[in-house]
């Protein structure tokens, strides 16, 4: 009985640690995926209302609740003004984050043009960081598809392997 | 009270300057902060502070003193780059239109004025780069200011008026208490005012809330262009009274007049030192000739803001 208990035990350890790496790679695609609509989000309240970037920012993230990247933001109020907070937040999400460094490079990418040209350079440096961050949600969605499936596929057939061998 | 606002409208102004400095402007005594109008940041230079039309000099202390030498702290060229960062709120663009201008206006309707090397493209300014030196000029609302007007020139009836003087001289705070004045009824009538604030420096809006109190029958169209702004409270704003600010183009000058003609008196201010700049204005003695104003204000260029010099009728001006 005990036996058959850890086989049971050890076959849905195995297919639970496949399902955590998949779920990884499916965070980070989400991820990138909230912060190419957040871009998206950031652009048109610019090229519409023409406010101050502290204030399209609040408001974009105020009615953001699925992105880590808003609950962070909304929730670090350490520094004075919303650049060096969200530079606060690209650093120091680096341990925690399931981003590449590759990715958190495009975070930190932000805070470097934002603000600091006219509307029609912003536009423009808009329109290159959303290209580069397509390109990574592009690999991020080939990763979860191709190693998502494969890691989540391999620890469950390793446990049921293992299970087997054990009888 | 006026004391008590002047305070807290240079403590609103110095809470958009970089931390370094609002902590070293924080520590001046309220005596000096009351009475300063300007701050004046420019590049490896210490810092000035304008009281009654004279020029001091900001210590790391939070003290002041008349002689440069004295001054251990200069601004710095990053600094100067900090301070325009922190005025723009980070958003360069937002206030483009303002930046090629040579202003910005902040929170709490205060005007910096900006110098630097101009970027020019086909002709016209694009842009302001190097900045070199930054004029924060502190907007007060002071109560009362109007007040001499108001009772001798508007209690029975409105009239149009035409407000001169040279800068600094409180044309600006002059129109923001006859706004207050006229629509809180202290004339025996609710006057419906309309303000065209281009600069946002009259109501000083900031986030859609206008800052300063114009009460309860005051418009504001804040950012248009005076002549446009001028056409639609005309149109579909039926104001008894409308404000303005620095007019002088032609475009402004054609909106006055057929606001006049639809019925609607017009207070607005003219940069002039006298009657001899006044009438060297090309685009406003014509307004003058055509009867669109009914006084002319002059301010006096003294120690202390708002004091009128002589008011005339405008009809005696060519006499």
């Amino acid at each position: 009985m005990i036996k058959i208990l850890g086989i049971i035990f050890i076959t849905i350890a195995f297919i639970g640690v496949g399902f955590l790496l998949c779920e990884r790679y499916k965070k980070r695609m989400v991820e990138l995926s909230c912060y190419l609509d957040f871009l998206n989000k950031i652009e048109t309240e610019m090229r519409y209302t023409n406010a101050e970037i502290g204030r399209i920012i609040e408001f974009v993230i105020s009615n953001d609740d699925k992105s880590n990247f808003a609950l962070n933001m909304r929730e670090n109020h350490t520094s004075k003004n919303i650049i060096e907070k969200w530079q606060e937040f690209s650093v120091l999400g680096k341990n925690k984050s399931i981003l590449t460094e590759n990715d958190k490079q495009l975070f930190l990418n932000f805070s470097e043009f934002i603000g600091k040209t006219d509307l029609e350079g912003q536009l423009k440096s808009f329109t290159i960081l959303k290209e580069k961050v397509r390109a990574n949600l592009s690999h991020a969605t080939d990763d979860y598809k191709n190693k998502g499936n494969m890691y989540r596929q391999l620890f469950m057939f390793g446990g049921i392997g293992l299970s087997i061998i054990f009888i | 009270m006026n004391e008590q606002n002047n305070i807290l409208a240079f403590n609103s102004a110095i809470s958009s300057l970089s931390s370094r400095y609002h902590k070293i402007l924080d520590m001046l005594d309220d005596i000096y902060k009351k009475q300063i109008s300007e701050i004046r940041f420019r590049c490896n230079k210490p810092i000035s502070v304008t009281i009654c039309n004279n020029s001091y000099f900001l210590k790391s202390d939070g003290t002041l003193t008349e002689n440069h030498t004295e001054c251990d702290i200069t601004t710095s060229r990053d600094d100067i780059d900090d301070i325009f960062k922190v005025l723009c709120d980070y958003s360069v663009y937002a206030f483009q239109h303002e930046i090629i201008n040579g202003f910005i206006t902040i929170k709490g309707g205060h005007r910096a004025g900006i110098c630097g090397t101009a970027v020019i493209h086909r002709g016209e300014i694009t842009n302001i780069r190097d900045i070199t030196s930054i004029n924060l000029r502190i907007a007060r609302q002071i109560y009362g200011a109007s007040d001499y007007i108001v009772n001798n020139l508007i209690k029975d009836d409105a009239q149009s008026l035409l407000i001169v003087g040279a800068p600094s001289t409180g044309k600006t705070t002059i129109i923001r208490d006859l706004a207050r004045n006229l629509s809180s009824g202290s004339v025996g009538r609710y006057y419906k005012i309309c303000i065209i604030d281009e600069r946002k420096e009259i109501a000083s809006e900031y986030r859609g809330v206008i800052q300063n109190d114009f009460g309860p029958c005051c418009d504001v169209l804040s950012g248009y262009p005076k002549a446009i702004g001028i056409e639609i409270a005309t149109r579909s704003l039926s104001p008894n009274i409308i404000i303005c600010d620095e007019i002088g183009s032609d475009n402004e000058a054609t909106a006055l007049k057929g606001s006049v003609n639809a019925g609607i008196k017009i207070i607005a201010t003219v940069h002039a030192g006298s009657k001899t700049e006044l009438m060297k204005k090309t685009g406003i003695v014509p307004l003058i000739k055509a009867g669109v104003f009914d006084k002319i204000i002059f301010l006096n260029k003294s120690d202390n803001p708002c004091v009128i010099d002589k008011i005339t009728e405008a009809g005696v001006l060519f006499d």
